[in-house]
């Protein structure tokens, strides 16, 4: 599959994914158990956090590359969906991973109830990524001089 | 919020079809009045015409489609994104703007620079020289009204810069195309056709038909 450009850039890390989808994956198997709106809602939120740190994170270590698209023309609306198009992609990476969480861990697999969680799962992620989607998207187009912040070294 | 003023009573024409060249030390402003130019900044006070259409105060989207459609920039270093092949780092203007390149001007772009046989090179693998070259690719590509250029041999060795200059001047002689570059070193503003000198904000010196000895007497 090509990239479109709006990607470009660092990319995020496997860990993060890593993290994002095994959230996501946990909060679908809970929605399919029919676990209590008290272990839920906590593991919804969680969810919520790690997707938004995931992708704040991402997008201050990207700030030069957005500041650079922006410069050859990309617009904020492109910078503000190109986010929220990889969160669309961990979200469903995770739902998938729920998915097969509910396979292995769970006897009964109640196909639409399982549908509806990857849904909400999926949607978690994209609704988790709005804030640093539009953060990025007001990144000021620049050219590559901004220098990234330097190192704070340690010398004896 | 600390403020300076960076440029002061700066009055600049860049004529169409030629290479143009503002030189001063650094801290003279250069990048800054670049930056204005081309829709990254917006000045304070006074008014940047491009062709016939007045740019400043334009809102961001209008600035946006500027830089697509009408500017090219050549930064000095790293403005190659890494995750890119050459091609599509050439092309980014384009599909960001949806639009499709014709086959035959994009050969001729790539041909005219000598990156045939690098599309399909990662930017990690060229030599600082061809990375220029690339970014050269990607600003010419889209045919645009202005060329930036910011100290676009900064990186380079004097071998590499003449070669690269070489390149410039042979765009502008052969396609008409215009081009705005700003440096610190005379020896790059000599290949213009004209130069400005930029000191402290402010244009002191013009310089037509430059050489190397003329640019350093009026910086």
């Amino acid at each position: 599959m090509r990239m479109h450009p709006i990607h470009a850039g660092k990319q995020m890390g496997a860990g993060a994914v890593l993290c994002c989808v095994v959230a996501i994956g946990l909060l679908i198997v809970l929605i399919v158990a029919q676990v209590s709106g008290w272990w839920l809602l906590p593991m919804f939120a969680l969810t919520e956090v790690v997707v938004y740190r995931a992708f704040s994170s991402n997008v201050r270590q990207r700030r030069r590359d957005l500041a650079l698209l922006r410069c050859f023309g990309a617009s904020r609306a492109q910078v503000f969906n190109g986010v929220l198009t990889e969160a669309a992609w961990v979200g469903v990476l995770g739902a998938l991973a729920g998915f097969f969480g509910v396979l292995i861990l769970l006897d009964i697999l109640d196909f639409n109830l399982a549908v509806f969680a990857a849904v909400v799962g999926a949607t978690g992620a994209v609704l988790a990524a709005l804030v640093p989607a539009f953060r990025a998207s007001r990144i000021p187009p620049s050219g590559p001089s901004e220098r990234p912040p330097r190192r704070l070294s340690t010398v004896a | 919020m600390v403020r300076a003023r960076v440029l002061r009573g700066v009055d600049l024409d860049v004529p169409a079809g030629r290479l143009t060249a503002v030189v001063g030390r650094p801290e003279a402003g250069k990048t800054t009045l670049l930056n204005c130019v081309g829709g990254l900044e917006r000045p304070d006070r006074g008014t940047v015409h491009i062709g016939a259409d007045r740019i400043t105060g334009l809102g961001d989207s209008a600035l946006t489609r500027l830089r697509r459609d009408r500017i090219g920039f050549v930064f000095a270093t790293c403005s190659l994104f890494p995750t890119l092949s050459v091609e599509q780092n050439i092309r980014i203007g384009a599909e960001l703007a949806g639009r499709r390149t014709e086959k035959q001007w994009f050969t001729t772009v790539v041909e005219l620079l000598g990156l045939s046989l690098l599309l399909r090179t990662r930017p990690s693998a060229l030599t600082a020289e061809q990375r220029q070259r690339v970014a050269c690719a990607r600003a010419f590509l889209n045919r645009p009204d202005l060329v930036l250029a910011d100290e676009p041999a900064g990186e380079l060795d004097r071998m590499e810069a003449a070669a690269l200059l070489g390149f410039l001047r042979m765009w502008v002689r052969k396609l008409g195309q215009s081009v705005l570059l700003a440096t610190r070193d005379p020896f790059v503003a000599a290949h213009a056709d004209r130069v400005f000198v930029l000191a402290q904000g402010r244009i002191t010196g013009e310089v037509e038909r430059p050489t190397v000895e003329s640019v350093m007497a009026a910086m």
